[in-house]
This record gives structure tokens, sequence and C-alpha cells, in this order.
């Protein structure tokens, strides 16, 4: 797998704040690389350095064999974009934009095949401002195919989405790349980053903490499974779980419980018996595999949406 | 090339879609144009109505003027009032003759003049009516003056030629229309004054002519339609600030920043697509100013294009310099008003440059509004100068220098 993307040491500080504190990763051709981490975590600074929007302070960022600090219009001429805010010309149809956006590119997809790739045939000729958020986001995504790119770059391509939009605008990504493109996105939905992504950067203040596919993630740091209850009756912090046979690790977000266990039936067992005891019930209860929001608990003690 | 044209477009489509900008671009203007047009329209002088008293309609005298004036006004019946004197004016005819005071040769020549051209007729349409009737109508508006001939007329006549003394005779006007009732006065003046030399038989010996120095007979309209466009066109070139700054804080600058277009093509683009609306609002308002108001635009129609371009670009410059401070779109709106209102009504553009007070002059003098103001109105109705064009275009061009250094220096893409 050759590499489209190589990034070593890069480095960008705002005065004090270190949005991005010595990064280095590569992206290899054709997978879906996913950056993951909170809000301000420093990906979008990441990206758009990539992009060629913004300068680094330091470190070396290669693009498709080329330097990116100095030869942006090239790098530019092979990639595609979609940036956080999807605002465009709000006056112009769908249609519009993309030819519009076509004349900057000497060769480029014809609209109709972009139209048809992201689903907005019924909406070709409408008013960009009179798109819904995901017809804009895949309006945006469109726009960033134009030029029949290498890679992509899409900034929290699904931020603010209802589910079903969410779901529609994965399946265009996927497309994407069975085309033959790389993807590299950002995303702080754990559930987007474990469906799409061959590979997931967990990024938090600047760093990059952990860099795997999500199944090696999640077993690298979780042989265990989850199991997540509420407790009524008795005030949850009065008591110990650490105890239960085969816990290893106990969470507690407000009213919700999570104990990471390596055995489900011993613990469930242990669990039920020391409610009868000392008196609470266990309500909403449910098991389930660790997730990257577990990882990303475990090696930042924060959960990601906070 | 292709990206430039495809830009070029795209902004002009997003302009004709937008209502607002069409409406403050296109329609206001001449809107302005047609109110401006109607306040400040000069008065209809072509015909006065004048009612007539006669105090005593058996006064001979006074009965054989109104008869007269009657003979050379500009309507043929039709009256205010439904007096029908012609019976009245033949009785009168046929006293004067008999007491010698009107000879056959006036009365040819009275037939002559009757019978003479419209234009030989003076510009009023006389009628009589009783002196409540007339005095009414004068205070409705429906009579520009009234005239009254006092009962014992024919006596003080008489006695005026004994004792050398004038017979007054009063004439009411409706003194709040000042320009009509200056020309008014002017020939109800030279009626009496024939009327003085058809009694007492004297010769006219001097024949004054009144002639305006400047070749130009320029209405308060063909100041204004030169001053719209520059106005026009400088809203015109602020509200690129409003435009850039928007496309600059929805990130739109930052997601073409992300292609190969050069920058270049993309402020090329917009000042091409301004320039295009600059040519339809100059060709609006000329056609509207012509249509309506028959201001005549000179054939001088390539400085009025290179002015038209001159300004444009000046304010386009202006406004990108506003773009570079403003940091969203509403306080670029605001920077832009608090530039464009004072401009607006210190500039000489829609009032005389007189009119500005002396200690505010020197502001006058540094504005280019007040240049392009000047100029377009040379230009364009053949205006007397204010300043020379060349210092017009130098101060024009020399605004337009420092702004683009200054929004060079300072313009931020993000």
């Amino acid at each position: 797998m050759s590499a489209v993307v190589e990034v070593r040491d890069l480095r960008k500080y705002y005065g004090e704040i270190k949005a991005v504190d010595g990064i280095s990763f590569t992206v290899g051709r054709g997978e879906i690389f996913g950056m993951l981490g909170p809000n301000g975590a420093g990906k979008t600074t990441t990206v758009e350095i990539i992009e060629g929007l913004r300068r680094a302070d330091s470190g070396q960022v290669t693009v498709l064999g080329l330097d990116v600090r100095r030869q942006p219009d090239a790098v530019k001429a092979r990639i595609g974009v979609q940036l956080q805010t999807t605002a465009l010309f709000p006056r112009l149809t769908v249609r519009e934009v993309l030819n519009l956006f076509r004349s900057f590119f000497p060769q480029s997809r014809e609209a109709d095949e972009l139209i048809a790739m992201v689903n907005l045939q019924e909406k070709a000729n409408t008013l960009t401002k009179e798109l819904s958020g995901g017809q804009r986001q895949r309006l945006s995504v469109a726009l960033a195919l134009v030029n029949q790119p290498e890679i992509i770059f899409l900034d929290e391509p699904t931020t603010g989405l209802d589910p079903q939009a969410r779901r529609s605008l994965w399946e265009v990504i996927e497309q994407v790349r069975s085309a033959g493109a790389t993807v590299f996105l950002t995303t702080h939905y754990m559930e987007e980053a474990e469906r799409l992504c061959d590979r997931v950067a967990v990024i938090d203040h600047g760093r990059i903490i952990a860099l795997d596919s999500p199944e090696a993630l999640i077993r690298a740091h979780f042989q265990e499974r989850a199991v997540e209850f509420e407790i009524n009756g008795q005030q949850a912090a009065s008591f110990s779980l650490e105890d239960l046979p085969a816990v290893t690790q106990v969470r507690q977000d407000g009213k919700t419980i999570t104990l990471y266990t390596n055995d489900v039936e011993a613990t469930l067992a242990a669990l039920f018996e020391r409610g009868q005891r000392t008196g609470f019930q266990v309500d909403a209860l449910h098991v389930r595999r660790a997730t990257l929001e577990d990882v990303f608990l475990k090696l930042t003690g924060r959960r990601i949406r906070d | 090339m292709r990206a430039l044209r495809a830009l070029t477009v795209a902004a002009v489509k997003e302009y004709v879609r937008d209502r607002m900008a069409l409406f403050w671009t296109l329609a206001f203007p001449i809107l302005f144009i047609l109110i401006f047009g109607l306040l400040f329209s000069d008065p209809d002088i072509s015909g006065f109505r004048v009612g007539v008293v006669l105090e005593d309609p058996e006064d001979m005298a006074a009965a054989g003027f109104y008869c007269q004036m009657e003979a050379m006004d500009r309507d043929e019946g039709g009256e205010a009032f439904p007096a029908d004197d012609r019976e009245l004016c033949q009785r009168a005819l046929e006293r004067a003759i008999a007491a010698g005071y009107v000879s056959s040769d006036t009365l040819r020549l009275r037939q002559q003049e009757q019978a003479g051209s419209e234009e030989a007729r003076l510009p009023l349409y006389i009628s009589r009516g009783s002196r409540e009737e007339v005095l009414e109508a004068l205070k409705q508006g429906d009579l520009a003056a009234a005239i009254l001939f006092p009962a014992d007329f024919q006596l003080q006549m008489g006695r005026a030629f004994v004792r050398r003394e004038p017979v007054p005779i009063t004439i009411y006007y409706d003194a709040s229309q000042t320009t009509r009732a200056q020309v008014l006065q002017g020939i109800l003046g030279g009626l009496f004054e024939r009327f003085d030399q058809m009694v007492t038989q004297r010769p006219r010996i001097l024949a004054p002519r009144f002639q305006p120095l400047q070749a130009e007979h320029l209405r308060t309209i063909d100041y204004m339609v030169p001053g719209i466009l520059a106005v026009s066109l400088m809203q015109l070139g602020l509200f690129a600030a409003g435009t850039v700054v928007s496309l600059r804080e929805r990130q739109i600058l930052k997601r073409l920043g992300a292609t190969p277009l050069p920058r270049s093509v993309l402020v090329t683009s917009q000042v091409l697509f301004r320039l295009i609306i600059a040519v339809l609002q100059t060709v609006l308002i000329i056609v509207v100013g012509w249509l309506v108001f028959r201001v005549e635009v000179g054939n001088r129609l390539g400085m009025l294009a290179l002015f038209v371009f001159l300004g444009a670009l000046t304010f386009i410059a202006m406004g990108y310099v506003v773009a570079a401070f403003a940091r969203t779109e509403e306080s670029s709106v605001a920077i832009v008003q608090a530039i464009q209102f004072p401009m607006m009504f210190l500039s000489g553009v829609y009032f005389p440059i007189d009119f500005v007070p002396d200690w505010m002059q020197p502001v006058l003098y540094a504005l280019p509004l007040t240049y392009l103001g000047d100029a377009l109105r040379q230009v364009m109705v053949e205006a007397s100068a204010w300043k020379p064009l060349w210092l017009d275009g130098l101060v024009l061009s020399a605004w337009l220098v420092v702004s683009l250094t200054i929004s060079f220096r300072f313009f931020r893409w993000e």
C-alpha cells in the first residue's frame, strides 16, 4: 500500500495553544482514513495544513509525492476538499455551482455524473439556499469530487445531520472509495469512524494518542464486554462494584454505570445477587461490545462529546 | 479565462436573483429620478388662468379692457365661469367707437391679432366672474391671478387724464408659487403697458429683450440625473464590501482557495461583474431621464463611459478598503452607510455646491463623489464646469490608487 499522504512531526501553535503538537502518520492509497477526536483537538488544523490552506510552523507534509508548502497549486489540482462550513453561492442552483467549480480545473467530471454520485438528481435545478442540511453536505461532497481527485478530504462531513442523512452520506463516501479515491475524514462520531474507517487516528490536544483499525484499537484496549445499566433505590456512589467477579473496570457517568468484564454471566449473576442483598434494582441493562467510545474514554479519561 | 467567465456569470446570476440588490441598484435610482423630477419640476408657464372682476359691467372702460384681454387670450370659449360676454363686448366696443376712445385702426389691429397665430396670443386664459367667485377660485388654486376693475373705473380714467395720476388696478395673485408669480407679473405688466399705449396713443420707443448669458437652459432635473447616476455608481462600488465580506464570512473564499483558482481571477470577476451592473445602471438612468423628463444626454459618450468606469472602479476600490477592515457583513454595511450618507449630501450631487456652508467646503473638496458628479454633469448635460474635466479625472484616479494601495495592504482572505 503506497502512501498518498505523509505527515512528519507536524506542529502548529497559536500563541500558547498547541493546536497541532508533533503529529506523524501516513495514509495509504485507497483507504478510508479517519481522524477522530473531540472539538478543538486539532483535527481541522491538521487537515487544512495538508490541504495547503494553512502553513505549519514546522514539520513535513507530502501529498501524492508533492511538498504541499512548495507546490500548493499542484496539490490542489489533484485533491478534493470539503470544509466544515458548507455555505455556497446561495442563489446558484446545484448544477450551476458544480459547473462553476468545474471551470477551475482543466479536467473535470460532468455535472450530471457528479449529481448522480451524490443522489441529488431531483435537486439539480434547486438554489443551494433551498437545500436541506444533508443535501448541502452531499453537494459539498460533489464539489470535492469535481476534479476526479485522487484524495478527498472531508472535514466533519456529517456534523449536524439527522441519522438518516448521515447514513445516506456514508453510502456516498463508500462509493467514492470504491471508485478508487482515497478518503481522509475527520469526525467526532465514534459510530462513524467504526463504520467507515479502515484506520483511525485518535487525536487529543494536538497529539495522536492511538492509530490503528477500529477493531484493532478496541481489541488492544478491551478484551472485555461492557455491561451498562442504571440503578434505582440506592445512591450509586455509596457502594462499590469493583469487587464483582471478572470486572476489570467501573465507570460512572451520571446515572449510568458501565462495568467492563471478562465474564458477562458471572458478573451479571453477582450484580443481581448484590442488588437483592443491598436493596437496589438494576434498570435499563444491556450488554455490548466495547466501542471506540470506550477506547477514547480509557485513553483520555473523558467522553468525546464533552 | 474559462474560470473568469464562469465566475462573472455566476456573480451576475446571483445578483439578478437577489431582489434586494436589484431594488437598491436599479429600481431605487429610478424612483429617485421620478420623485426628484416631480418635486423639483419647473413650473408650467405655458398658460395662466386669470379671473377678471367687473364691479360694474356697464362701466364701458373696464368692459373694454376685459374684452380686449378676452380677445388676446388663448382659449376659444370654454371659460371658467359660464358668463357669455359676447353681447357685453359688442356693446362696449360700439360705445367706445361712438365715444371716440377706440379708432377703427385699433379695431383692425385687434382683428389682426385675433387672426394671428397661436404664438402671438398671450399665455392667458381670461374669464370673468363676480368678486366672490373669482377670489374663491384664486384661493382654491383654480386661478393664478384676479384683476379687479373698480365700479367707477371710467370716471377715474377720465380724472387721470386731467390730473396725470395713474389709475391703480388691483391684481391678486398666489405668492407661494414664486416662479409662476414672477412670470405672470411680467406678462400682466406688459399687457397693461400695452393698454396704456393704446389709451395714450404714445409709441413705444425702448424695447428691452432679455437674453440669458449661458447658452445652457438647465432645469433642476437636468442637474439631478447626472447626480443620481454618480450616487448610484458610488453605492454600487461601496456595496462590493458587503459581498466580499460575506464571501469571506461564509468561508466561500476559503473554499475557493482550496482549488487551483488564482485569487486575481476571483477579484477580477467581482470587479467585472460590478462594471457590467454600472453600465446597466447608466443606460437605465439615461433612458428613464430622457423618456420621462426629456433630459438630453449629449454626444460625448466616450467621455461618459470613461467617467462611469473610473467612478465605478474608484468606489469599488473603496468598497474593498471597507472589506479589509470589516469583520462581519453587518459591520461592513454600517461602515458603508457611514461613508455614503455624508458623501451624498456634502458633495453637491443633490444640491448645488454653493449651498454647502463655507466651513464645510474643505470636506467637499476632498470627496471623490463631488468630482464624479461634476464630471458627469459636464459630460452628460453640458453643465458649466466646477473643475475642469482633467482635474475631476485626476482626483478620482488619486482616490482609486490610494484605495487600491490600502486594500492590497490590509485585505484579509480569512
